[in-house]
């Protein structure tokens, strides 16, 4: 323990704490990017899309309840996580250990069985991603944790697609890039609202290391990979013009706001807008994927 | 010569994937090392340079081998799942046709100036 004052947490239930272990609000932008693939690759069952979004939720929260055993040390030092159940002292670490190796256990077996093996072996390989390559290796080693890590959030159109297909293409492939090159851009306009927590915590985040006109800037080039990755594959024919549009529509503002975040002297107020507006993107733009999709049929 | 959509789309993506790939790349060994000596950043790390010019390299190499396989895809005639068999065989692919309606006649035009040809999607004969 770091000194730090906890805050007095008001009493919470057990599953309460539980639900709060798997970090449910951002699972739900996870799910999405799970569920609109699946309807993009074919018609699924409303049993399918139930089964795929029960293990994607379970998987992605066992990996987010490791996490945060992985992390105690520093949860207790950062303002945003010092109320997480292990730093505030209502839960025991070994107990959110074995909460989220038994949640990533379950999800794997029924993904398997109810889906197939390629879905639930993608979805293993996600949780596994984000426990050592990011939590246990990058997160506390180099200023590009999150570009690599942020693989670990591009596993879930993977599994919507592997669900329906039972493979993996060139399709799948974009969406996977799509989610990765989204990471930085998103995460990096947290990490300079927060770099005073991650500072603190001593987490290597890259406007703490590079310096925060350097972040900017590479929040803008991978701004322009990812505008360009959502309209490649328009010109395979995987999309038509609708999603183009919607594709340029919703790059271009993201884009503006990357651009705000640069340009202002006071960058706090543009840096939040795009860090929000950043999950609204992802989630519109998978929704822009299955429109496209529908009305093509 | 004109472009077809497709590949004004593909070749304007690919130009803007490489430029600001390019670009990252320079940020992260000159633009960011830059920027520590100038004092703009306000921590260090203990830096692995082997790991960290590896970090920064494999996404521009999964990008170039992720446009490869777009171009091959771009480029095949059955890139959208369609094969049209004409007499001539003169046809040109159209990639932006992922779906039509089954078993209405969908109208081509061919590279050479000809009666447009009625076609039927596969699988709907």
């Amino acid at each position: 323990m770091t000194g730090v004052a906890i805050p007095k947490a008001r009493p919470a239930s057990l599953l309460r704490d539980l639900v709060m272990l798997t970090k449910p609000r951002i699972i739900s932008l996870l799910l999405v990017t799970t569920i609109a693939p699946m309807f993009v690759a074919g018609t699924p069952s409303l049993w399918l899309v139930l089964v795929v979004s029960l293990g994607g939720y379970m998987m992605a929260g066992g990996a987010n309840a490791v996490n945060m055993y992985f992390d105690r040390d520093i949860d207790d030092r950062m303002a945003r996580t010092r109320l997480r159940p292990i730093p505030s002292g209502r839960m025991q670490a070994p107990a959110v250990l074995a909460f989220g190796a038994a949640l990533a256990t379950a999800a794997t077996f029924l993904l398997a069985a109810a889906v197939n093996v390629l879905t639930a072996a993608l979805a293993l390989a996600g949780f596994y991603f984000y426990v050592f390559i990011y939590t246990r290796w990058l997160k506390r080693t180099s200023p590009q944790n999150i570009v690599i890590g942020g693989a670990a959030g591009a596993f879930p159109p993977l599994v919507g697609w592997a669900a329906i297909t039972g493979g993996i293409d060139l399709s799948a492939l974009y969406l996977f890039l799509i989610v990765f090159y989204w990471t930085p851009p998103h995460f990096w306009a947290l990490a300079l609202l927060k770099q005073t927590d991650y500072g603190r915590a001593g987490v290597p985040m890259a406007p703490l290391i590079w310096g925060e006109r350097e972040t900017m800037r590479q929040m803008l080039w991978y701004t322009l990979i990812l505008i360009a990755l959502t309209i490649l594959p328009v010109a395979f024919g995987a999309f038509g013009l609708p999603y183009l549009l919607a594709a340029l529509a919703l790059g271009g503002w993201l884009l503006l706001g990357v651009v705000r975040v640069m340009r202002a002297a006071q960058w706090t107020a543009p840096a939040w807008a795009v860090y929000k507006y950043s999950l609204l993107y992802l989630a519109l733009l998978f929704v822009a994927m299955v429109v496209d999709r529908r009305l093509a049929l | 010569m004109t472009l077809s959509l497709p590949h004004a789309v593909f070749w304007g993506a690919a130009a803007l994937c490489a430029v600001a790939q390019i670009a990252i790349l320079h940020s992260v060994f000159v633009g960011a090392p830059a920027a520590r000596a100038a004092g703009r950043a306000t921590a260090t790390a203990v830096e692995h340079r082997v790991l960290e010019t590896l970090w920064a390299v494999l996404p521009a190499i999964a990008l170039a081998l992720t446009l490869v396989l777009t171009w091959r895809a771009v480029d095949s005639p059955d890139s959208a799942g369609w094969r049209f068999e004409l007499p001539d065989a003169r046809a040109e692919p159209t990639v932006l046709l992922p779906a039509a309606p089954s078993g209405m006649p969908v109208t081509i035009t061919p590279g050479a100036p000809a009666p447009a040809a009625p076609l039927v999607p596969e699988g709907a004969r």
